[in-house]
């Protein structure tokens, strides 16, 4: 086998004009004032927004009368990694939204839920396509012995240390794909940045930060609130399923799909 | 000394002062545009053929390329140089063609590439070209159902012919590790092509 990859015939391509082209856009770009990362003192000091939302978001298997969603955010937690330039501290947190008849029995569930994750007692019954990762229906096993179903939106895993030093790694190397912007509650005028990873397990973790650094960031801020306010958004999902909270998708003159995050409902066209 | 000694000592010496130039340039670069053209243009037909084995898309390779020499570009002020270069640029491609690979839903028009494809510096006619890109493609579908994982090291290892040591720089693990996934990869990879018809040695 190792003969046959070592002699196969190679393709290679004809380089054409993209070389040249490719150059002068990096030289204007190297150029430019700023072009460069901030310092590492500054990066060390931005706000590291959160990681890891894991969240259940399809409905627990079971009689469905009386039911109503309940959001429930878990505890947060400071995971730190060990980054290019220095420890980097991630702040990370598990909420979901469940049908429950009320507030406390939702926080049971959560409970529940969450301690099975955590002694492992779960099992990967399918993965179900979407935008911006896809989600993943897990089966249950409580600590009752009852078996329930939840769609999670990362793989659960036993240390998130290890998912975010690779996170960490690809954002050192300027890596990362930008698919959602997100407003701050009770602050309008900040901005965080949805990045979408794809690790080496071919687990898709999308995490948030506080400060853009792939370059460009900003024009798709504008543009993404520029649709919201001519109401050219469509509604992926809103209150009651996430609280107070509203997903839009935009499509960009670019082509490429946006997410904006947001807790005012879209302007009607 | 032996011949064979000196000799090695010529060329880890030589290597050295390679790694110090390009060292010296990758510290300019970070405040010098013309100094990062320089290492442009010494890494550029590498990277643009490696994501081009590894997609098969011409245009798909040229864009990862892009991104990866702009990545690198806005990361250079934090490159500290704990592994080369070179390395480092493979790694923010694998990272390119790893984040591409799952959205890619067009399969590349091979046909339509084959232009501007050439498997050796001697031209040869159309039709060779086409059955070599064929050939090729058949061995890339059954990369391409393997884990990312071993499709990385295996494209790095025998694609581009990279050193043991220079693959687990790129993909950030120990050597024995890339070992024993190049194994359990070429195993998978063997069983794959032997369920396709393929033949090979």
């Amino acid at each position: 086998m190792e003969d046959f990859l070592t002699g196969v015939p190679k393709p290679e391509v004809s380089e054409g004009g993209h070389r040249a082209e490719l150059k002068a856009r990096l030289l204007q770009e190297a150029a430019r004032p700023n072009a460069a990362s901030p310092s590492p003192a500054r990066w060390r000091r931005r706000l590291v927004w959160a990681a890891l939302l894991a969240v259940v978001v399809t409905g627990i298997a079971g009689a469905a009368t009386a039911l109503r969603s309940f959001v429930v955010r878990g505890e947060s937690k400071n995971v730190t990694v060990e980054g290019r330039d220095g420890p980097v501290t991630w702040g990370i947190s598990s909420s979901g939204s469940y049908p429950a008849t009320s507030q406390e029995e939702a926080n049971a569930l959560h409970d529940a839920i969450e301690k099975a994750i955590a002694d492992g007692k779960y099992e990967l019954v399918k993965t179900v396509p979407d935008d911006p990762q896809p989600v993943y229906i897990y089966k249950i096993t409580l600590p009752d012995g009852s078996t329930t179903q939840i769609g999670c939106e990362h793989l659960p895993r036993r240390d998130p240390a290890e998912a975010l030093r690779e996170v960490q790694n690809q954002i050192d190397q300027g890596s990362g794909e930008l698919v959602g912007i997100n407003e701050v509650k009770g602050f309008p005028e900040q901005t965080c940045y949805s990045y979408r990873y794809i690790l080496s397990d071919g687990g898709v973790e999308v995490v948030g930060r506080g400060a853009p650094y792939l370059g460009g960031e900003e024009a798709v801020r504008d543009e993404v609130k520029r649709l919201f306010a001519e109401g050219k958004g469509e509604l992926k999902w809103g209150p009651p399923n996430f609280a107070d909270m509203y997903c839009y998708r935009f499509t960009l003159t670019n082509g490429k799909r946006m997410l904006y995050f947001t807790y005012s409902p879209q302007p009607e066209k | 000394m032996s011949q064979e000694a000196i000799s090695r000592k010529g060329a880890s010496a030589s290597a050295e002062a390679c790694n110090a130039a390009e060292g010296e340039l990758i510290e300019r670069a970070k405040h010098d545009p013309q100094a990062f053209g320089l290492l442009y243009e010494a890494h550029y037909a590498r990277i643009l053929n490696y994501v081009y084995r590894r997609t098969l898309d011409v245009s798909v390779a040229e864009e990862l390329t892009s991104n990866t020499f702009f990545n690198a570009l806005r990361a250079l002020p934090k490159y500290r140089h704990r592994v080369p270069f070179r390395a480092w640029l493979y790694r923010i491609a694998t990272n390119e063609v790893r984040m591409r690979w799952r959205r890619l839903k067009r399969r590349p028009a091979l046909e339509a590439q084959l232009e501007r494809i050439h498997f050796s510096d001697a031209a040869e006619p159309p039709d060779v070209v086409r059955e070599k890109l064929q050939s090729y493609a058949r061995l890339h579908e059954c990369l391409a159902r393997l884990p990312e994982k071993y499709q990385a090291v295996i494209a790095l290892r025998y694609l581009e012919e990279l050193p043991i040591a220079e693959v687990a720089q790129v993909m950030d693990k120990r050597e024995g590790t890339v070992k024993s996934l190049i194994h359990r990869g070429l195993k998978r990879l063997r069983a794959l092509m032997g369920d396709d018809g393929a033949t090979f040695l």
